[in-house]
């Protein structure tokens, strides 16, 4: 994949809306069903390059009880980015897929996950 | 207020710049997530802090070089691991003199060998076996050495030799090798070798040296030579007068080549490593002043680290490349 798997959820994650760093660890967690937990350190250096690169960019800050909260927004160079890597793993499974001799899988449907994210995070 | 300040001061391990940009949401992300975690979690999150805040000042490309340098290194390691098991293995007897009866080092040095040649080149569980094998049998043959007495040495009964001291560094140099796997087959076969041609020609050069005509004249100059010079002292194995300075040399050269190419200094800075390691345990262990070895070796690692850290300022490595 052209771009990290950690770079990977975060741009995902965004595509829905607006995230802060903590609604990000929890989303990406359920969002790959437990298979990319980060920790706090390297999301915010994910954070910090794709930032850098203009992938992403913050969307608005807030305070709640005391603390802060920085939400970020997926930009249009972002999401052209997802698009491409999207494309490339899809490329990539398909190629595996026909050399392994198996067919493609029942198209997952999305997680109805958001809507109680958006109450638990927002 | 306790965990907060904890929090700011494993924060410290980020570059500046960089807290300057998330310090404050970082710290009330790590205090959020806290709020659902086990002690043992929270100690596993806070090292995990650490290193990337390491990594982070380091840079991705750098972090590159080092994994890269460390595979060179460790195949480097393993080469002269082989090169001395092979040495000691055929001329212990010879060089050590009479004194030594048991045969214990010699099953030592072939379980080295066996270890050595099974990293490079059985299946990767077995490799891992057999690194281990090798570790476990270098570490209790060091502790049995180390209860020896040491022998008197041929052509200078003044230097006596030090069984322990030679266990010592090829355990290392096998315990070091344990990255060696992770190379290409081709480059392990290489490194096989040359550590191999390396030995047979030590051994042809000892042998030269034991079986001189005028072998007593010849040892007395060439054993103050090389032993004044010789850093590591394996054995008295005398690999060449001038080794020592031969080897810091090529280190500071290949450091200062890191001013332009950064692999070379994160190679220099991965063998300077285990080399200053094994320098301060036989200088310990033979009660030898450190003194310049000391001073080369951190002239060197100063000097590698100064061109990584140029490296990793000068060099924006594209997104697609760099990892956390």
């Amino acid at each position: 994949m052209n771009i990290n798997t950690q770079s990977f959820w975060v741009l995902t994650v965004l595509t829905s809306g607006p995230q802060h760093g903590y609604g990000l660890l929890k989303e990406i967690e359920i969002l790959s069903e437990g298979t990319t937990c980060p920790q706090v350190g390297a999301l915010y250096r994910t954070i910090d390059r794709l930032e850098a690169d203009g992938y992403i960019e913050i969307d608005s800050e807030e305070t709640v009880d005391g603390r802060l909260r920085r939400y970020y927004r997926i930009t249009d160079d972002g999401r052209g980015k997802l698009i491409e890597a999207v494309e490339e793993v899809t490329t990539m499974a398909d190629v595996a897929r026909a050399r392994l001799g198996t067919k493609r899988s029942k198209p997952i449907a999305k997680p109805a996950i958001r809507p109680s994210l958006g109450t638990a995070f927002a | 207020m306790r965990s907060q300040r904890c929090l700011r001061f494993l924060m410290r391990s980020f570059s500046p710049s960089f807290r300057d940009r998330h310090e404050e949401e970082m710290v009330d992300t790590l205090l959020e997530q806290r709020s659902e975690q086990t002690p043992t979690e929270r100690l596993g999150g806070d090292i995990d802090l650490v290193r990337n805040g390491f990594a982070q000042r380091l840079g991705a490309a750098t972090i590159e070089d080092l994994h890269a340098a460390v595979r060179v290194s460790s195949l480097f390691a393993l080469t002269a691991g082989i090169g001395l098991s092979i040495v000691l293995l055929t001329r212990l007897q010879n060089w050590s003199g009479p004194t030594l009866t048991h045969p214990w080092p010699k099953v030592v040095w072939i379980a080295m060998l066996a270890s050595a040649f099974g990293q490079l080149f059985l299946p990767r569980a077995l490799s891992r076996r057999a690194w281990l094998g090798g570790v476990v049998t270098g570490v209790v043959a060091f502790i049995y050495a180390s209860s020896l007495s040491e022998l008197p040495r041929i052509g200078d009964p003044s230097r006596p030799v030090s069984l322990s001291t030679s266990v010592l560094v090829v355990t290392v140099l096998l315990a070091l090798g344990g990255w060696a796997r992770s190379t290409s087959l081709p480059a392990r076969t290489g490194a096989a070798t040359v550590g191999t041609a390396v030995g047979v020609g030590l051994v042809l050069r000892v042998d030269a040296l034991l079986h001189a005509p005028s072998s007593g004249a010849i040892s007395a100059a060439y054993f103050d030579q090389v032993h004044a010079d010789f850093r590591l002292d394996l054995l008295h194995l005398d690999l060449a007068p001038g080794f020592g300075a031969l080897a810091v040399g090529s280190l500071l050269a290949l450091a200062l080549a890191g001013w332009f190419h950064s692999r070379a200094a994160a190679i220099a800075l991965t063998l300077i490593v285990p080399i200053s390691i094994v320098s301060v345990a036989t200088h310990s262990l033979r009660s030898v002043p450190l003194r310049w070895t000391l001073i080369a070796d951190l002239v060197v690692a100063a000097i590698a680290v100064a061109a990584l850290g140029r490296g990793s300022r000068s060099s924006r490595m594209s997104f697609d490349r760099r990892q956390p």
